[in-house]
């Protein structure tokens, strides 16, 4: 290379190269400039590790920490209900009676209570333990908590007032003072009561007693749906467990914290939780329960089973569709056509295809598959739904729109691959007379395959984590079946990823995160067999 | 190929020590001829692909710009995208996109080069084999992880920065900070093997006239491996403006609208990045992510917007490839 005026430096100019003392100045600044820039580039890979760093943190981060959550209905009021030790549904007199033999402390908790309030009244009956006789009645508080949320403290308070006695309820009570009255706000103290009693787990409670509280405390329309949806004989005990904890205990989660904050702010939390007399725990929001449950609207009990089982689906379809298909054109291309006009233009054609944004093909897979082939892709050329009903966006469309994305990727490592395969081999099989198949099958492919197979597994891994095509073909957002075949509605799980970092409530923050992990790490255990397959075929071709 | 060219040589060698033997012909291998058609067929997939894009997007785009109520000339000029009024201007989603793709260039080309340049001039062969792989576990994370990001992180930290007043929750800055992360592995990628790829003469040669390590690396290797690093910018900002999921969730969902040219570069308003601002690629996801019936105008407005971004990125992918060929310095 020639050097030329300009890029001379400028000590040259003021004539010929510098001597003695100005020499040594100017070296050392020469090489005081080159430190303080491998100090520059150092810092700046280092900037680089810090953000995946910071990266995995954040997503962490998020997963695990305390939440301060509070039951709309304690679990333990309903065993209550229905364990031996308390009589449902005594009237007043005899829970009266209780309080006057001082065996048993009351709540009440009055049902369909907006008349005068008393009429409806059902009494349990809860053992005395380790609590101060002068509390005569403990609590009221509503069996699903809504009648009293329409009704306001005045009303309760008009009924039973505080400081008030219990014959002024009726003249057969004796004249106990009344002395604490629970509404709704103060549930939390209630449940902080029953948690000090000794009181059965839920689940200990059979499924007939199960079915029982579930019909006792959710509306009958809501019964109906559910018997129709799968008749209550044929559900699991687990299941009405989990329909109890749905729809009835209803856990709501005041606030939530981060595992940084769990650790650095204690105080903070516990302060929020005494505030709100709500239980604060520490939550682990990636659980085997999370990863098993079914899609629900509610982030405590939400899971990504659905989301898991439609990821597995789509990629399923994209490694039948492109893997193949993908080998096949890198092999055309590099055994077959490399020279002529045919080959270049697929060549230039796949390295474009390459560099077009994911979302293109999203609206290329929308009017072919989802539109065109609308009656393949439904399933409806099958028989499995009818003409009128088909809708395309199902899995299959998904799969091949996902496969068309990935193609390129798998031809280009693919035909690297092929290409690194020494050409003695080929001319060595031709010399003994094979053919040309013969030698792409027996030589150049099993040579080739390490490679080929490593690219595109990397490819699938993209394709796992592709979101944007397929909100555009319409993935479904919320669905609580799982794909079961080709032809089904179905979400995947970055789709999920999405739609939860999209919520503003920070619940759904943290299942995003959760479900991040997931995603990561299948996609880790999908790059290690990578790997892994690289490793073991090339020591067996040593 | 190879084997035609053995052929060829066994058919003249054939003539001229065997003439005497009958002349080698070529037999018709009927199983051969399929398998080659049907890799052919392998090949053409990705023909008819580019082909149904193109042929796709420009007629469903087609369908939008015949319909009466949209102007071409308003769509490449004007300053307002909003279908409910039938306002179809282009520039409010090409300034976002051009703004995010801009901030992550800021911070991904020169991140991204002095990386490529520590790796590949500086870094020891271990350091080499520790890092590369990490940056490799950057570029295979999904998009829609870096979009996570921008929004529950790096928007935070904006806004804590700048000002809750200043910075609002959805703006292009956080956006664009986290695409550049995103090309970040690809910008250094790509520009290593580029630095790499000069020979080691050039180097030696600098050394030998006394030249430190940092004057060989700015003076001599870099500029040996300009093509390579433009193209590798290039490609990077073709994918900057491509990006999704990202955008979708971090950006904003609206367009940022101004009445006209006039009032958009008033104050510059249009620049600010700190606003929530809606790209392309994001109206594109916003728009179908709903139910959308295939016969409404957003339907159609939305493969207008597409053809624009594919050509978009077509253009500067061609470039890029164009660059790396005609300017590749030949040393051997």
């Amino acid at each position: 290379m020639s050097v030329n005026e300009s890029s001379r430096p400028s000590w040259m100019a003021a004539g010929g190269f510098p001597t003695g003392d100005r020499q040594i100045r100017l070296d050392c600044n020469r090489h005081r400039l080159g430190r303080i820039w491998v100090m520059l580039l150092r810092i700046s890979t280092f900037l680089g590790l810090l953000v995946l760093g910071t990266l995995l943190y954040n997503v962490i981060n998020s997963s695990f920490g305390f939440i301060v959550s509070r039951n709309a209905f304690s679990p333990e009021l309903l065993v209550l209900e229905v364990s031996p030790h308390v009589k449902a549904g005594d009237s007043l007199r005899d829970a009266a009676a209780a309080v006057r033999n001082d065996a048993d402390l009351i709540a009440i908790v009055p049902r369909g209570s907006e008349g005068s309030g008393l009429e409806g009244l059902q009494t349990l009956v809860l053992p005395l333990t380790d609590f101060e006789e002068t509390f005569q009645l403990l609590a009221i508080a509503s069996a699903d908590n809504r009648v009293l949320a329409q009704a306001t403290p005045a009303d309760i308070e008009a009924s039973l007032p505080v400081g008030g006695q219990w014959s002024d309820i009726s003249k057969e009570l004796s004249e106990v003072p009344v002395r604490l009255l629970l509404v709704p706000d103060d549930i939390g103290v209630m449940s902080a009561w029953l948690g000090s009693l000794d009181v059965p787990e839920l689940s200990t409670l059979n499924k007939q007693q199960l079915t029982g509280v579930l019909g006792s405390h959710v509306s009958e329309g809501l019964i109906r749906r559910l018997e129709r949806d799968q008749p209550f004989d044929s559900r699991s005990k687990e299941n009405i467990l989990e329909l109890i904890q749905l729809r009835v205990v209803s856990p709501q989660i005041v606030a939530s914290f981060s595992l940084g904050d769990t650790v650095l702010r204690r105080n903070q939390a516990e302060a929020v939780a005494a505030e709100n007399l709500a239980t604060l725990e520490f939550k682990s929001w990636l659980t085997r329960d999370f990863i098993t449950d079914a899609q629900s609207s509610r982030p405590v009990l939400t899971g990504i089973r659905t989301a898991l089982f439609g990821s597995l689906w789509v990629i399923a379809i994209t490694i039948f569709f492109s893997v193949p298909l993908g080998i096949g054109a890198a092999i055309y291309l590099e055994e077959y056509s490399s020279h002529n006009w045919f080959g270049r233009i697929i060549e230039t054609n796949i390295n474009n295809l390459a560099g077009v944004p994911s979302i293109i093909y999203g609206m290329l897979g929308l009017v072919i598959f989802v539109r065109a082939l609308n009656l393949l892709t439904s399933g409806a050329l099958f028989g499995l739904v009818t003409e009128q009903e088909s809708n395309g966006r199902t899995v299959i469309s998904a799969g091949l729109t996902l496969g068309l994305l990935i193609l390129p990727v798998i031809i280009i490592n693919g035909q690297e691959a092929i290409r690194a395969v020494p050409n003695s081999l080929r001319e060595a099989s031709y010399g003994v007379g094979a053919t040309k198949w013969m030698t792409v099958r027996h030589h150049v492919l099993p040579s080739a395959a390490p490679g080929i197979f490593t690219g595109a597994i990397l490819a699938v891994s993209r394709a796992v984590g592709e979101t944007a095509p397929l909100v555009v073909i319409g993935a479904a957002t919320f669905i609580s079946t799982d794909p079961d075949g080709p032809f089904s509605k179905f979400t995947v799980l970055p789709i999920q990823i999405y739609q939860w970092t999209s919520r503003p409530q920070p619940e759904f923050r943290h299942i995003a995160a959760a479900a991040i992990l997931v995603l990561l790490a299948l996609l880790l255990i999908i790059n290690t067999t990578a790997v892994l397959l690289r490793q073991r075929y090339s020591q067996h071709r040593i | 190929m190879a084997h035609q060219q053995i052929y060829q040589t066994m058919q003249l060698e054939g003539a001229t020590y065997f003439s005497a033997a009958p002349p080698l012909t070529k037999r018709r291998r009927w199983g051969e001829e399929v398998i080659q058609k049907v890799l052919w067929v392998c090949g053409a997939v990705s023909i008819l692909t580019t082909l149904g894009i193109i042929f796709l997007l420009g007629q469903e785009a087609l369908l939008f710009f015949r319909r009466q109520e949209v102007v071409l000339a308003k769509f490449l000029t004007g300053w307002t995208w909003q279908p409910q009024t039938l306002q179809f201007g282009i520039w409010p989603l090409v300034n976002a996109t051009l703004g995010a793709s801009l901030i992550a260039m800021a911070l991904a080309l020169p991140l991204g080069l002095l990386i490529a340049i520590y790796l590949s001039e500086y870094a020891s062969p271990r350091g080499r084999s520790i890092l590369k792989p990490i940056l490799e576990i950057l570029a295979g994370i999904p998009t829609v992880v870096y979009g996570y990001f921008a929004l529950t992180f790096v928007t935070p930290v904006l806004r804590r920065t700048f000002g809750f007043d200043l910075v609002e929750v959805f703006n292009l800055a956080s956006a664009g900070l986290v695409i550049g992360i995103l090309v970040l592995p690809m910008v250094t990628s790509m520009s290593e093997d580029a630095l790499r790829a000069v020979p080691i003469s050039l180097r030696e040669a600098a050394f030998g006239l006394g030249a430190t390590r940092l004057e060989t690396s700015v003076r001599v290797v870099v500029p040996a491996a300009l093509s390579g690093i433009s193209a590798a910018c290039i490609v990077a900002m073709s994918r900057a403006i491509g990006e999704t999921m990202i955008v979708a969730i971090a950006a904003g969902a609206g367009p940022r609208n101004f009445e006209n040219w006039g009032e958009a570069l008033e104050g510059l308003q249009a620049l600010n990045p700190f606003q929530a601002a809606e790209t392309m690629t994001g109206h594109i996801v916003r728009i179908s992510g709903g139910d959308l019936s295939y016969e409404s105008l957003d339907y159609d407005s939305l493969f207008a917007i597409g053809l624009l971004l594919f050509l978009l990125t077509l253009v500067l992918n061609i470039i890029s490839r164009a660059i790396v060929k005609r300017f590749r310095e030949q040393y051997d």
